[in-house]
């Protein structure tokens, strides 16, 4: 499942969309914020006709670069994450 | 001068496939609705319970669409229903017909879930008809997630019965010098525009396969069946020469119906209904710029009985206060007291709607305040919404002020509450 998140994003004067800043509550119910370092690629999906971009995103995140992918749902103008991708988010990096 | 080229494109299982890919895809869900036995299916609780469509695997235990929920349930006790998505069919098909339109210049939308499209003269693009079906089915499966099958031959007949041969996921060919082998075999009853009654005539005549028919005297077939036995006749030898057309022609008729979610005991209750309908079908008149001079009423019964009744109008009219009251009494001279489930509303005798005011000699004023009455509240309604205004009798009424056509319930799902894995 799909949640939805708070997304900083930019829009150049080519029409190019580039989320910025993701932020989203961790299991405590607090607002983690982080910054996205680069966006691998981007793709524009349409399955069952409705168009999605779908951007794979590098953050960092207890001192790893992790990889993330972000949807964008154009009609509703929302960001979401898969559910699943939420929680390694915060792992910490035991060493 | 190229042949011509016709294919028919009809989506796999069309709600089930629309709402699998939705889930799987655009919710982010983990299962697969094509992949367990699974069916869409109105809300049993408001008598709206039939199978809408359903999954190949809910297919082998014999679940047919149309039948009832609790039938299917009895054959499969496992099945998964999910609640119809109208919106999503409209998305869903919207799109689809924008990939055929990149293929062909003429595509005629035949339904929701099916197009016919003129190919002729573009054999020189993609190679060969089969080479562009391909095309066709893979780009619509690559882009939207779903599949479709898609029959190829020279006429429209051929190319639907072509794309109904083994599905999903296929491309078909049935051309003229095809149909002895792929289609004569076939029962009649496969044969388009042949239903259950004309199936029982023919076969009492002796005619099982559509090769049978192809090769049974015209003669014959016109004297039991008329121009219908001839026309079928026609269909068996692959003869067809209707025309691929991108213009939708005009509506010979307005109705709207609707199974309600109780049985009506009262002309008070049956009118409450018939007015509802005839709010929806006037609207839908006066958009269309046109009058209706008949009017007529269904009625199903408790018992499944059905009756209709229809009238002709003084005057051709799209004011719904004239519809209400010539629906109100066809029902009170045809109803027989017993309970219903069913009521509908059908307009007919259509002409466009002249530019000069019609002047009556008696009665003009009131016309005209019915007319400004109803131009005002297509207005309100279609700035803020149908539910902006409403007659106060509906207001805590189970019965929605418009009835009929798709109602609100069916147009999306609340995802809160089903579980989508």
């Amino acid at each position: 499942m799909r949640i939805p998140i708070d997304v900083i994003a930019t829009f150049n004067t080519l029409g190019k969309i580039k989320p910025n800043y993701i932020r989203l509550e961790d299991e405590e119910h607090q607002l983690r914020t982080f910054r996205v370092e680069q966006v691998e690629y981007t793709k524009e999906e349409k399955w069952a006709g409705i168009p999605v971009m779908v951007f794979l995103c590098d953050i960092i995140t207890g001192g790893l670069k992790k990889q993330i992918t972000l949807f964008y749902y154009r009609e509703q103008h929302k960001w979401m994450i898969d559910r699943g991708e939420k929680s390694w988010m915060w792992e910490e990096n035991l060493v | 001068m190229c042949e011509k080229i016709i294919f028919h494109i009809d989506v796999n299982a069309a709600f089930l496939s629309w709402e699998a890919v939705y889930r799987l895809r655009v919710l982010g869900g983990t299962k697969d609705l094509r992949e367990i036995p699974c069916a869409v299916a109105g809300d049993v609780k408001k008598r709206h319970g039939i199978i809408l469509a359903k999954s190949t695997p809910a297919k082998r235990y014999g679940i047919q669409t149309g039948e009832l929920v609790a039938e299917a349930l009895k054959k499969c006790p496992g099945l998964e229903l999910v609640p119809p998505h109208y919106d999503l069919y409209d998305t869903c098909s919207a799109a689809f017909m924008e990939i055929l339109r990149r293929f062909s210049p003429i595509v005629e939308q035949y339904s929701i879930d099916e197009a016919y499209c003129d190919m002729t003269g573009t054999c020189g693009m993609y190679g060969s008809p089969a080479a562009a079906a391909q095309l066709i089915r893979r780009t619509i499966r690559d882009e939207l997630g779903f599949t479709v099958n898609v029959g190829v031959s020279s006429n429209k007949l051929l190319a639907k019965m072509a794309s109904d041969l083994k599905k999903p996921d296929m491309v078909h060919t049935l051309f003229p010098d095809e149909i002895r082998r792929k289609m004569w075999p076939l029962p009649v009853s496969e044969l388009f525009f042949v239903g259950r009654a004309t199936t029982r005539k023919l076969f009492s005549l002796g005619i099982r396969t559509i090769g049978e028919l192809a090769q049974a005297d015209p003669c014959l077939l016109k004297a039991h069946l008329k121009k219908h036995g001839l026309l079928i006749h026609q269909f068996a030898n692959g003869i067809d020469s209707s025309e691929v057309l991108e213009e939708i022609p005009a509506n010979k008729g307005y109705g709207n119906s609707m199974t309600m979610p109780f049985d009506a005991q009262s002309h008070e209750m049956a009118e409450h209904v018939l007015q509802a309908l005839c709010e929806t079908v006037g609207s839908r008149l006066r958009k269309d710029k046109v009058l209706c001079g008949v009017v007529a009423v269904d009625i199903v019964y408790a018992d499944f009985e059905r009756i209709s009744h229809q009238m002709h109008l003084e005057e051709p009219t799209d004011v719904t206060r004239i519809l209400v009251r010539a629906a109100a009494r066809l029902f009170r001279e045809s109803w027989n007291g017993m309970p219903v489930r069913h009521l509908g509303i059908h307009t007919s005798g259509i002409i466009p709607k002249p530019e000069e005011q019609q002047i009556l000699l008696f009665g003009w004023e009131r016309l005209k305040k019915l007319q400004d009455i109803d131009r005002t509240a297509d207005e309100i309604r279609n700035r803020f919404g149908e539910d902006s205004l409403k007659r106060a009798v509906y207001l805590n009424s189970p019965i929605c002020h418009m009835a009929g056509g798709i109602s609100r319930e069916k147009k999306s799902v609340n995802y809160q509450e089903v579980n989508v894995e």
